[in-house]
């Protein structure tokens, strides 16, 4: 069992100079108070920095260690480290990691530091050799995410309750705190002394003319078979970490969730303005065109009105003229009567009586002057014809309907874009709510990335399917090797390396029927044990088991053993839960717990709950939470006696956070 | 008196003109002037007295080379039949310009929108 027993921490993130958390030894709770941003997880980054000497950020990647160095101790040129007293095994341990800055450097990238790290049992350092087989055995990294989690690992346990989720990664770790690797590698280990028989084998029936074609193909055909293996292991470590990449990109994307769809919708309305826009830019060059031409439209009126002008000074002419030629021809046919007809006849149009008198008076009328039509009345009425002509012949296009179009057009278009603007920015008032500390950049790169991830995935699972087939036909080929080999064998030494191949492999069989047997009966106990703590802390009491599949999967179950679809995010919450207590309970290796801001999503009866049950989870438990996460009454109602400590934290300035 | 080479607007024009044919989309100051120049043309040609204008406007304020003024067809036909007998035209076109300009704004301060004032030729 492994217990912290105090912690200094000495200008890392928020925290300046050196500041301590003592642990109580007693078994118990410890309740870290502090509101966001003054240094809770920094706390347990530390923690984690001390005992395996890297620091994660929120989604689970690697951060650099100079980051984390005070900045004010960064401007005073002083040094970062973490010393973490231990209790392990009756044996009292001092882990220490310090960072040195390099003469000259700025201080700001891992380069400008030389990180230094040792481990002292009692009063002496051990080797580093003796150091790291103590981390590895108390508390291996590969398990970490049992003992120091977040919202972040905890969401990881809750994809066990989806399904289509790859659960690779928590299954290995399941595997891992559960202690199964020790199995696995007693059965790497059987392999080996079973390959030795083989090699016995191959090696009696290579030596006999007989046989020594059979056991080169064999020796040639195991030879491949431990080649693919090789290849197979490379494959499973690069896929191991392409579904670890995975799965911080599956919470990723479930954190970012909310943000990606307004960030589309944002996307969308910034589309429909651009495009009406530009639908304006285009109405704006109609427009432009049209007012071109536009004076000339207006000049419409003008020359209507002076073809009207002249129509009618031409008109006035036409009468002048008429009047002239009507003079004329009368004067004409008089004339005539009075030449042919001096003594008087009859009208020869309307046969009245022309007498003397009537003769005497056309004679006076034929002597009075003639009407003359004037030469300059007949140039005026020709240059009004022409000019009448001219401007009736000018085509004047008007364009005052198709502006009135462009102008609504455009008056509508800005009004939606108007609304479209009110509605982004309503968007982007939702999306600041949100507030992500990553970019925009980074989050809208998830998608492909996950694509990139899976497709990933999926070729390193076909090449390892692929090469275990390829084994399989070759161990198939090998069987009938042997098989022939029996059958024409006429020597003690093949009869006795082959008995002792078959009796070595049977016993390999047996071992992994073992193993199969072992993790059964453990993941049976598991399952039990995660729902009596589930059972324990759930109001729900139709809520009567969880199941646990093959993969970690968890089901919650009614008392009719039906499963409980689309669970509230808290229920999915306190299933992660039970199952980490489930896990500790049958763990081989125990430690300290430290759970940060985990209770964000539990309502607040089962929170009082799930702190009662705390003290089960592990013997130390250190909550990091902030005072509207946990109510500090209702957590000391529910620990009562098993709250060992409670430690507040005290922002002094952004960069100077003090542990009280 | 002979007619210009060069027709420069007065100040006050230039700023209407320049302000108007940005806010209305003109592709530049000459397109709104020469709408002027149109609309004082059919609307108030009557109540111009050309002598007394030319001499009345100043011109500090932008100026144009007779030659960039459009001289299609159709002004050139309706200047003929409006002003036969005149003999200096691009002083004409100067005081219909700055004329209209300034009749644009006094309507457009009385309320009447400016794509109202364009698409209601007929009325003044």
């Amino acid at each position: 069992m492994l217990r912290f027993k105090k912690l200094e921490i000495t200008n890392f993130g928020p925290y300046q100079s050196t500041q301590v958390v003592d642990f109580p030894s007693d078994d118990g709770v410890v309740i870290i108070w502090g509101f966001n941003g003054f240094g809770k997880t920094t706390i347990m980054r530390a923690i984690r920095y001390a005992l395996w000497g890297n620091i994660v950020d929120e989604h689970g990647y690697d951060d650099t260690i100079a980051s984390y160095v005070n900045y004010e101790a960064v401007e005073r040129g002083e040094n970062m480290s973490v010393v973490l007293y231990l209790e392990y095994d009756g044996s009292e341990y001092i882990l220490t990691r310090s960072l040195e800055r390099r003469k000259g450097t700025p201080g700001t990238s891992d380069a400008d530091y030389a990180f230094e790290v040792f481990l002292q049992k009692g009063s002496d350092i051990v080797s580093p050799t003796e150091r790291d087989h103590f981390l590895k055995s108390a508390i291996p990294e590969g398990i970490s995410r049992f003992y120091l989690f977040d919202g972040e690992v905890l969401q990881q346990y809750e994809n066990l309750l989806k399904s289509g989720n790859d659960n690779t990664l928590i299954k290995d770790s399941i595997e891992d705190i559960l202690g199964l690797p020790i199995l696995e590698n007693s059965k790497d280990n059987m392999s080996i002394i079973r390959k030795e028989y083989s090699d016995a084998f191959n090696k009696v029936t290579t030596s006999d003319s007989r046989t020594k074609q059979a056991g080169e193909k064999i020796a040639k055909l195991e030879e491949k078979n431990e080649e693919i293996n090789k290849s197979v292991e490379g494959l499973k470590k690069e896929l191991g970490k392409a579904v670890e990449e995975l799965g911080v990109v599956d919470t990723q994307l479930e954190n970012t969730e909310s943000y990606r769809n307004i960030t589309s919708e944002i996307k969308s309305c910034e589309k429909m303005i651009s495009d009406w826009e530009e639908s304006v830019e285009k109405e704006i060059d109609t427009i432009r065109d049209k007012l071109d031409g536009l004076w000339e439209a207006n000049l419409k009126a003008v020359v209507d009105e002076q073809i009207n002008r002249k129509e009618k000074e031409k008109s006035d002419l036409s009468s002048t003229i008429s009047e002239i030629a009507e003079d004329k021809i009368i004067r004409g046919i008089l004339s005539k009567i009075v030449t042919e007809h001096p003594s008087g006849c009859n009208c020869p149009i309307c046969n009245a009586v022309i007498d003397d008198n009537a003769i005497s008076h056309i004679k006076e009328m034929l002597n009075s002057k003639a009407l003359q039509i004037d030469s300059d009345v007949q140039k005026r009425y020709s240059q009004l014809e022409a000019e009448i002509v001219i401007l009736k012949s000018l085509k004047i296009e008007d364009h005052t309907e198709i502006l009135k179009l462009s102008i609504n057009t455009i008056e509508r278009l800005k009004t939606k874009i108007q609304l479209k603007n009110l509605e982004k920015e309503r968007w982007e008032k939702e999306r600041r709510k949100i507030g992500l500390d990553s970019d925009e950049q980074t989050i809208e790169g998830l998608i492909p990335k996950h694509d990139i991830l899976t497709e990933l995935i999926k070729t390193y699972r076909d090449g390892i399917n692929d090469a275990q087939r390829e084994i399989d036909e070759n161990k198939k080929a090998i069987e009938k090797l042997r098989n022939q080999i029996k059958k024409n064998q006429s020597n003690t030494a093949l009869e006795v390396a082959q008995n002792e191949l078959e009796r070595c492999q049977d016993i390999c069989d047996l071992f992994d029927e073992a193993i199969e047997k072992f993790k059964l009966d453990l993941k049976n106990n598991v399952q039990r044990d995660a729902t009596e703590y589930f059972t324990s802390v759930a109001h729900n009491t139709d809520y009567k088991q969880l199941s646990i599949n093959e993969e970690y999967g968890l089901e919650i179950l009614t008392s009719n053993g039906v499963k409980v679809p689309h669970r509230s995010s808290g229920y999915v919450q306190v299933v992660a839960i039970s199952l980490i207590a489930a896990l500790h309970k049958n763990a081989p290796i125990s430690g300290p717990i430290v759970m940060d801001s985990t209770f964000q999503r539990i309502d607040p009866r089962h929170k009082s709950n799930i702190l009662s049950s705390l003290p089960s989870l592990g013997r130390q438990v250190i909550v990091l939470a902030y005072p509207e996460e946990i109510q500090e009454t209702v957590a000391r109602n529910a620990l009562k006696g098993k709250l060992r400590k409670e430690v507040t934290l005290e922002q002094i300035s952004s960069f100077n956070t003090i542990i009280k | 008196m002979s007619d210009l080479t060069n027709i420069g607007i007065s100040f006050e024009a230039s700023e209407i003109a320049k302000e108007l044919s940005e806010r209305y989309y003109f592709r530049d100051v000459l397109s709104f002037l020469q709408f002027a120049m149109s609309y004082a043309l059919s609307k108030h040609l009557n109540e111009i007295d050309f002598e007394t204008l030319d001499s009345e406007y100043e011109s500090s304020g932008l100026h144009y080379n007779v030659g960039s003024i459009k001289k299609s067809s159709l002004i050139i036909t309706v200047f003929n039949s409006v002003f036969p007998d005149c003999k200096t035209p691009y002083r004409y076109i100067r005081v219909l310009m700055i004329y209209g300009t300034f009749k644009i704004k006094e309507r457009m301060e009385a309320g009447t929108d400016f794509w109202e004032i364009l698409s209601a030729k007929r009325n003044s």
